[in-house]
């Protein structure tokens, strides 16, 4: 970290929304992690809304979906709920790392964690679906657990 | 070679790649998908045997899947053009063109997996180009 950073001074230039960096800044931002949150955030809502659709999807229309695939466990409606609840989850741990606190950040690779092995048990019922989610949830866990962290440090 | 343009003391990313430079990668990207997705819709429109035959998709049809894939590749040029002027808010119009466009290529997907998932995987670099490297450079003093 480069010294004389003030953390809090510029978590709230971040909020305000007029600069993400204090003047002087140079192109390691990549470093502190601003960006890799905003990227995780993102990806969050991105991959929280779709596990929604895709859970709303197996629920109401099942034509849509392998026919007579077979589930790990249980049928293509309960998975179609499983998925719909973790991506709320995804959602509300997008929204909760705005707040900027570490338990947001580690908040986030649990719902990400959990949609990725989700995803992949859900595997069979549309296999294109289930792989981006799962590569978009690794994404987001490699972003929150490698890069995010100085940022929220101490908070 | 680029030491003698930058300022002394320029520090680079961990990647080793200059914010801006990913920011360029990312309009360039931006283009290039806005093209391909033009194309894509275009062909939809026009019920291409290109696509699965009676594909089931999450609604409607083809035709109107083409009409929002060809708008979005409009947007995304948009936002090619935009990003390069540098303004905060034509950055964030890019990050929510190319994030909308991820959605919808996934809902899209029955009609040609294979594409729709590479202009997925375009969209995600784009957000990241963007989010991760665009903050710094793109803010005007």
């Amino acid at each position: 970290m480069a010294s004389g950073y003030d953390v809090e001074a510029d978590l709230g230039r971040a909020r305000s929304g007029n600069r993400y960096y204090p003047e002087g800044a140079d192109y390691d931002d990549a470093a502190r992690g601003a960006g890799w949150l905003t990227f995780a955030t993102i990806m969050l809502a991105l991959s929280g809304t779709f596990s929604v659709i895709d859970g709303i999807v197996a629920v109401s229309k099942s034509k849509f979906f392998t026919p007579n695939a077979v589930y790990v466990f249980s049928d293509l409606k309960t998975w179609g709920w499983i998925v719909l609840i973790l991506g709320v989850l995804e959602l509300v741990a997008a929204g909760a790392i705005f707040g900027g606190s570490q338990l947001a950040r580690w908040f986030g690779i649990v719902a990400a964690g959990l949609n990725a092995l989700g995803q992949l048990l859900f595997v069979q019922g549309y296999p294109w679906w289930s792989a981006a989610a799962f590569a978009v949830d690794v994404v987001i866990i490699y972003a929150l657990a490698a890069h995010a962290g100085p940022r929220l440090r101490g908070r | 070679m680029a030491s003698s343009v930058e300022p002394a003391g320029t520090r680079h990313s961990p990647t080793g790649i200059r914010g801006e430079d990913w920011v360029v990668a990312g309009c360039a990207i931006l283009s290039f998908a806005g093209i391909l997705n033009i194309i894509d819709g275009a062909l939809a429109i026009g019920g291409s045997r290109v696509y699965t035959r009676n594909a089931v998709y999450v609604f409607s049809d083809l035709n109107t899947w083409g009409w929002i894939i060809l708008v979005l590749g409009v947007a995304l040029i948009a936002a090619a053009r935009g990003v390069l002027r540098g303004s905060e808010l034509w950055r964030w119009f890019g990050v929510a063109a190319a994030s909308l466009n991820a959605l919808a290529q996934l809902l899209f997907v029955q009609s040609y997996p294979l594409w729709s998932v590479a202009m997925f995987a375009l969209d995600v670099i784009v957000v990241y180009a963007l989010s991760v490297h665009g903050g710094r450079k793109l803010t005007t003093p």
